[in-house]
Order: C-alpha cells, then sequence, then structure tokens
C-alpha cells in the first residue's frame, strides 16, 4: 500500500513550480495590496469591484451604479475613503442590493440616477451567478483566488495607469465652476402605474432603501453628466421620476450634475463615460458639495 | 454536472478512492468497471434523471441487438442485413425523434407561436444524445464484424454469445456512458474501448501523463476560454460603435476561444479517463497550422472525422465510385456532420460551407497531403493563414444565434469605419483577446516546429525542466485567473 501512495502522491516539480508562483503572488500582489480597479472584460471588473466590499465600513462613501459611476476611482476621493461599486451594466439598486447582501453598510451611499430602472437585472444575475460563494469565502485565507487580484487584470490595471488613461496621468483640475443644482422635472405620475415590471423593481429599491435608512447610512441621488451625443433629459426621464418618487418618500436628495461642471469642459471617452480628467472633477464636486448635504 | 463544478472534483476524488481500492486489493475486474458503470449513470441522471430513460433505452436495446448480433458472429454466420438496418434505425431514429424533431415540425408548420402547442416543441434535448448514439452505432457495427476484420471484439462477442448477458449489459452501459466522454467525446469506437475494460493496479496507472492532460485541458478553458467567451460575446451583440479592428478581434478571438474550450474539455476526458486507466483518442492535433481545410479536418475533431469517415463516407463509396460520387458523398458527408452539431440550419449550412470547401480543394487539386509545401515558405504560410481565415469566418455560423446576427456582423464589418473615437482597437478588447490567445497561437507555434523541437527537449533536462515549468505555470494560473464558469461550447450538441 505503502508504494502505491507514494506512486499516486508522488509531487511532480510543476506542483512545486506552481507553489512559487503562489508565493511569489502573496509577496508582490497581494501584500502590497495591488488590487485591479478594471478587469479586463466587465464581469471581471463587476466581480473585482464586488470584492471590493469587503473594504467598506463605517466611515467610508460607497459609489453605487453603473460604469459610470464606475469612472469615479475611489483614489480621486481625498476627504473620505471611497469605495468604488460602479457595476458594469447593472445599476445603482442592484449595487446597494450587493452592499445589503453582505451585510456592510457605510456611512454614506451615492446612488446612481441615470440607471434607475429595470433593465440591469439579468446582468446583474450573471455576476451574482459568477461569484463562487465558496472561493469567496476561502479569499480570506487565499487572497489570491479573489477577484480583484487575478494577475491578468493587476496587469492590466497597471498599464492603464502607465499610460495615464483611466488616472489622468495626475492632471490635477482645479474645481471652479460655481455650484448650481438644476431643478429635475416635476413628477406626474406614480412610475409604478407604468408596468409590472417596474413595480416589481420598486418593491425591491423599496426593500433595500429600508435597509440601508434602518442601518443610519446616509444616501443622495445623483444624476451624472452623459449621453454627450443625444439628449440626455428624454432618455433619463423614466430614471429621474423614479428618483424623485423614492427621494420623497425616503427623503432622499437627489442632485443633477449635468450643468454642474460647465458641461462644455467634460471629456468623455464614448458617448456615456467619463474621461479620467472629468471623472476627478466630477469626484471632488461629489465630495465637496454633494457629501455635506446628503441625508 | 460540470468538469469544472466542485461536486465533480468530489465526485470523482470518491471514485477514485472506491476504484482503486478495488484494484489494490486485487478485486476482480468488475468491481471496478462496475463502478465506473454506475458512476457514469450517476453523473448522467444526476442533474436530470428523466434522461436516464432514454439512456437506459439506448443500453438496453443495443445490449439485445448486440447478443443476437455476437450469437450470429460465434456461430460463424453472417448477421442479416435487415437485422442491422432495423437496429441502426432504432439508433437514429433515437436521435431524429430527440433531436431533430422541433426542426422538421418547424420546417412544416413555420416558427410562429402556436396554440396549442405542437408535442415537438416539449420534447427535451437529452444531454449528450449525439455523442452516445455513435457510440451505439459504432457498437453494433464493429461487433458485426468481429468475426472478419476487428478481430480486438472477438472476445467480448465470444463472451456475449455465450450467455453473460449481465457482463454484456454492463461493459455496453460503460462504453456508451462512460463518464468523461460521455458528452462531448472524444467519440470511441467499440473496437477501441471495449477490449480496454480489465482490472487495473494503481502501479499500472500513468498518473503524471493524466494529471499533465488534466493541467492542460484545465487550462484551456478555464483560463483561455472562459476569459475570451466575455469578450466572443459581444459578436452577438454588434454594433456601428465598433471599429472594424475590434470586429476582426471578436473573430479571431473566438476561433482561439472554440478551439480552447473544446480541446480543452477532449484533454480533461483524457486525463480523466487515464486516471481510471483508459485510453481515449487524441481529439485534436494543432488544427489551425493546417495548410488545407482537407487537412484541418485531420487535426480538428478528429475523433469525429474518423467516424464519420469509417461509418458514413466509405459505407456510401468514400471516392471509389468515380468523380461525381465522390464529390456528393464529401458534401453529404459535411452537410450531416453539421446537421449532427445542432438541430439548426446555421449548423447546417457550417457543415456545407466545410463541404463545398473541400470539393473546391479536391477540384483544384489542393487537397494535398501536408508536408509536399515545404514548412516555412511563403507558401506555406499564405495556405495556412487562408485555412484559418475560412475556418474562423464559418465559426460565425457556430457564434451567432441565427442569420440575422450573422448578416449584422457582416454588415457593420463592411461599413464601420477603421477607427472609433480616435482609436483603430478598443484597448480593453485587444488586450484581452491577445492576451488570453497567446496560449493557444503558442500551442500551434510548438506544433509547426514540434518535430525538430521534441527530440532535443524530451531528451534533455533543459527540455524536461521547461516542460516542469510550463505546467507549473498553467496550474498556477487555473488557480488565480480562471474566468467565470460557463458551460462547455460542445455540451449543446
Amino acid at each position: 500500500m505503502k508504494s502505491i501512495l507514494s506512486v499516486i502522491l508522488r509531487p511532480g516539480p510543476e506542483y512545486l513550480v506552481a507553489l512559487i508562483l503562489l508565493g511569489l503572488h502573496l509577496v508582490f500582489i497581494s501584500g502590497p495590496g495591488r488590487h485591479a480597479t478594471f478587469g479586463s472584460s466587465n464581469l471581471m471588473t463587476n466581480l473585482a469591484r464586488m470584492d471590493e466590499r469587503e473594504k467598506v465600513t463605517a466611515d467610508t462613501l460607497v459609489l453605487a451604479g453603473s460604469s459610470m459611476s464606475g469612472k469615479l476611482l475611489g483614489e480621486y476621493f481625498t476627504k473620505i475613503p471611497a469605495v468604488n461599486l460602479g457595476l458594469d451594466g447593472c445599476g445603482s439598486m442592484e449595487a446597494a442590493a450587493a452592499l445589503v447582501d453582505a451585510g456592510r453598510f457605510p456611512q454614506a451611499i451615492s446612488l446612481e440616477v441615470n440607471t434607475l430602472r429595470p433593465a440591469y437585472a439579468e446582468v446583474f444575475k450573471e455576476v451574482l451567478k459568477a461569484q463562487s460563494p465558496l472561493r469567496q469565502r476561502l479569499t480570506r485565507w487565499l487572497p489570491f483566488l479573489a477577484a480583484k487580484e487575478r494577475p491578468v487584470d493587476v496587469a492590466y490595471d497597471f498599464l492603464r495607469n502607465r499610460k495615464g488613461q483611466e488616472t489622468g496621468g495626475g492632471e490635477a483640475v482645479a474645481w471652479t465652476e460655481t455650484v448650481q443644482f438644476p431643478a429635475l422635472p416635476a413628477t406626474e405620475a406614480a412610475p409604478e402605474a407604468q408596468d409590472e415590471e417596474l413595480a416589481k423593481y420598486l418593491t425591491q429599491a423599496r426593500r433595500t432603501i429600508t435597509t440601508l435608512r434602518d442601518r443610519k447610512v446616509r444616501l443622495a441621488f445623483v444624476m451624472l453628466p452623459g449621453d454627450r451625443n443625444r439628449p440626455a433629459v428624454d432618455r433619463f426621464a423614466p430614471s429621474i421620476l423614479i428618483a424623485r418618487t423614492l427621494g420623497r418618500e425616503f427623503d432622499i436628495p437627489v442632485f443633477d450634475l449635468r450643468n454642474c461642471s460647465g458641461q462644455e469642459t467634460l471629456r468623455f471617452t464614448d458617448t456615456v463615460h467619463l474621461a479620467p480628467t472629468s471623472a476627478r472633477v466630477m469626484s471632488q464636486l461629489i465630495e465637496t458639495e454633494v457629501l455635506p448635504r446628503i441625508k | 454536472m460540470s468538469f469544472t463544478e466542485l461536486p465533480f472534483i468530489c465526485f470523482v476524488l470518491i471514485l477514485l478512492a472506491v476504484y482503486h481500492t478495488a484494484g489494490a486489493l486485487r478485486l476482480p475486474g468488475v468491481w471496478q468497471w462496475g463502478a465506473l458503470a454506475v458512476a457514469s449513470l450517476y453523473f448522467y441522471g444526476v442533474g436530470e434523471p428523466r434522461l436516464l430513460i432514454l439512456l437506459g433505452f439506448s443500453i438496453g436495446f443495443n445490449a439485445w441487438a448486440g447478443w443476437c448480433i455476437a450469437r450470429s458472429v460465434a456461430q460463424g454466420g453472417e448477421v442479416s442485413g435487415g437485422f442491422m438496418a432495423l437496429a441502426l434505425s432504432v439508433n437514429l431514429g433515437l436521435i431524429v425523434v430527440f433531436k431533430y424533431a422541433g426542426l422538421v415540425g418547424n420546417m412544416i408548420v413555420g416558427e410562429e407561436v402556436i396554440t396549442p402547442k405542437p408535442w415537438w416543441r416539449d420534447i427535451p434535448l437529452p444531454i449528450g444524445i449525439s455523442f452516445y448514439t455513435f457510440h451505439a452505432v459504432s457498437f453494433l457495427v464493429d461487433l458485426s464484424r468481429a468475426g472478419g476484420k476487428e478481430k480486438s471484439l472477438r472476445p467480448f462477442c465470444d463472451e456475449l454469445a455465450g450467455g453473460s448477458m449481465l457482463t454484456g449489459l454492463g461493459k455496453l452501459a460503460l462504453y456508451i456512458n462512460f463518464f468523461p466522454q460521455l458528452v462531448s467525446g472524444p467519440i470511441m469506437k467499440a473496437r477501441e474501448f471495449l477490449p480496454q475494460i480489465s482490472a487495473r493496479h494503481p502501479q499500472e496507472i500513468a498518473w503524471q501523463r493524466s494529471c499533465r492532460y488534466l493541467i492542460v485541458g484545465y487550462f484551456l478553458k478555464q483560463v483561455v476560454a472562459d476569459n475570451l467567451v466575455e469578450q466572443t460575446n459581444l459578436l452577438s451583440g454588434v454594433n456601428e460603435e465598433m471599429a472594424k479592428l475590434d470586429l476582426l478581434l471578436l473573430l479571431f478571438g473566438f476561433s482561439m476561444q472554440i478551439f480552447a474550450d473544446f480541446a480543452g474539455y477532449s484533454l480533461i476526458a483524457l486525463g480523466l479517463a487515464g486516471l481510471f486507466g483508459y485510453r481515449l483518442p487524441i481529439n485534436f492535433n494543432f488544427p489551425y497550422i493546417s495548410a488545407s481545410i482537407t487537412e484541418f479536418w485531420r487535426r480538428w475533431h478528429i475523433s469525429l472525422s474518423n467516424w464519420l469517415r469509417d461509418y458514413l463516407y466509405f459505407p456510401m463509396g468514400g471516392n471509389r465510385k468515380g468523380v461525381a460520387r465522390t464529390y456528393a458523398n464529401l458534401f453529404l458527408v459535411m452537410f450531416i456532420g453539421g446537421l449532427w452539431h445542432g438541430a439548426a440550419w446555421k449548423f447546417a449550412w457550417w457543415g456545407a460551407g466545410h463541404g463545398a470547401l473541400l470539393m473546391l480543394e479536391r477540384a483544384l487539386g489542393a487537397n494535398t497531403e501536408e508536408t509536399s509545401v515545404r514548412n516555412g515558405s511563403i507558401l506555406k504560410w499564405g495556405r495556412i493563414l487562408l485555412t484559418f481565415s475560412l475556418t474562423s469566418f464559418l465559426w460565425l455560423l457556430f457564434k451567432m444565434p441565427d442569420l440575422a446576427h450573422l448578416q449584422n456582423y457582416l454588415h457593420a464589418l463592411w461599413h464601420n469605419g477603421w477607427s472609433m473615437y480616435g482609436k483603430m482597437m478598443n484597448g480593453r478588447l485587444a488586450y484581452a483577446i491577445i492576451l488570453f490567445s497567446l496560449p493557444v497561437l503558442l500551442y500551434h507555434g510548438w506544433g509547426y516546429y514540434r518535430p525538430g523541437w521534441r527530440e532535443k527537449l524530451a531528451t534533455s533536462r533543459t527540455g524536461r525542466g521547461l516542460e516542469a515549468l510550463a505546467y507549473g505555470v498553467m496550474l498556477y494560473f487555473i488557480i488565480t485567473n480562471p474566468g467565470a464558469a460557463s458551460n462547455f461550447l460542445y455540451f449543446q450538441f
């Protein structure tokens, strides 16, 4: 029996190589906390961001939203530790639900208005499906299993930063505009009346917000600038209606930042996503102007 | 249960313990292969037990038909042509009803919603039916030849004819239902598998080779294919915001993904079978270095090509019945092979496309052996590039949900600009596709230059060291960098 076991269990040199590489990973990636902010795919970005929930503490600000909020990186915030939960292809209520699900509650949450609608449930389901609960539990002891530590994504993040694509190459943009918050269009009809899917979405949203309120989390709805090529008001009107409805019910202020920065100075990498320098401007605006006003 | 899920790994570990304990204790072989057969049935039925009914019927019917054939062969008689036709028809009938009834029904009445819902739209597609039906056909045909050219099956034939019906049933169940290859192959011929069923001591197992197959297989599937699929899914939703190079890159990525997915599965199957002492045939032999479509089919899904050749092309007359029949046979075999992949016309078009290219190659005399064009010559590279481009474009039929999506892609490829938002390429897309395709490219590079390198490396210490390093790196990436788990592409067939 001993000889049989020695045949089966005899480790080949490849296992030693893998062990050495895992050791190097622990030293050079896990040790200094080189975590990927952006993954090499939308799903991987989302999984890396979901890992970030572990960083959420009682004194943090969480940016809950879609890839639009995803451009407002935590490092752009200087006065309060911020965690970015901008999930590609999802919306702010999905991100908030993920926080509630994890049982981690921050001091404040900025809820993106632009994606307040029931169109993202399927993508969010895919994200939840892709998260292996076992893998996630094991990351406490084996950090190299975390999505945010995938070597390929960490390398991608490094290259992006080097190129200055996402951080703006360290370029500082001073905030000089006078901040005024334009009024959002008034609501005319209860959004539930529109369709069944929306009613279901609102029920879930109310449940999430109730839990957050119970935990004394300060909330704000924030409308981000975007969609430079299309008439923004038309496209986002249903989301604005939802924000105003929920805002009234739960006493959550709604901020429209679309015209606060001098629209012509904002730059986008495509039709909706802010370029790094503009994302930095918007982050500063949230930190200095929105945060003190939220309830 | 998928090969990449934790329950599957637990299942394999328990089975290995039982199987090799029986082997170490030198128990009769039936303990080992019986355990494998029962475990394979469990593997198949655990998700959807009702599928076992059809599989059970297939095994039972073929065991009975095999017994009848074995008796004829043992008595030195001829197997009745009518009986063979009947037995084969039952098998093919199963696949026709369960896989193609919906396609035929929709052809007749159209695809629109009808109330009440027609019965054929409720027929479930049993997983792996395409594979186990091909196994059953191989079993019947090979057994009928056991008295002649398939002598390796003679002992099994005599055993079956001698009254060991239960043994025959068990062994047939294992052959049809062997879990590593059940769902997506490689398709094994009865004459290759059945003689392998015997008792095995753990010391007879090639542990290292099997584990290395597993490492490469899981690497290709989890690291390469599962990461590429997140990019290539964009193919189904192309729009005017994608630059031409992005569209071409996505197509290239899908070619890499489908290879990594299917070759990965096949290697995992090889490794798993190896852990139980069974040898399955190699299913891929560097297909993307093929210099012609003819060569491509000798290198891609080899077990299917061989099956189609032995049980379809040759019986249809192959290339021995004149030029016109040869062309017709080539086209028909590829067309049927295409439809075998799925009950949708897109697969038939895919098969027909390959059939047409094979015919064209033959007509131009370009279906020559791979050695006729010198390695490294511009002509060879040109032909490899052309073959790769043609096969890649035909993969679009696999990827797109329907022909409208294909049309959309081709329209975008033609009309979209070379740059978008001032960029020729989406940086993240290019990064991910090129990086995750790199292992497949290196693998094929190894295949291209291998004849010279292999001997040198295999005998040198440096070569063995590099080999261990490569496996170690792959293992590291399997642990740290897998994509989100997705089904194997060939599961749907």
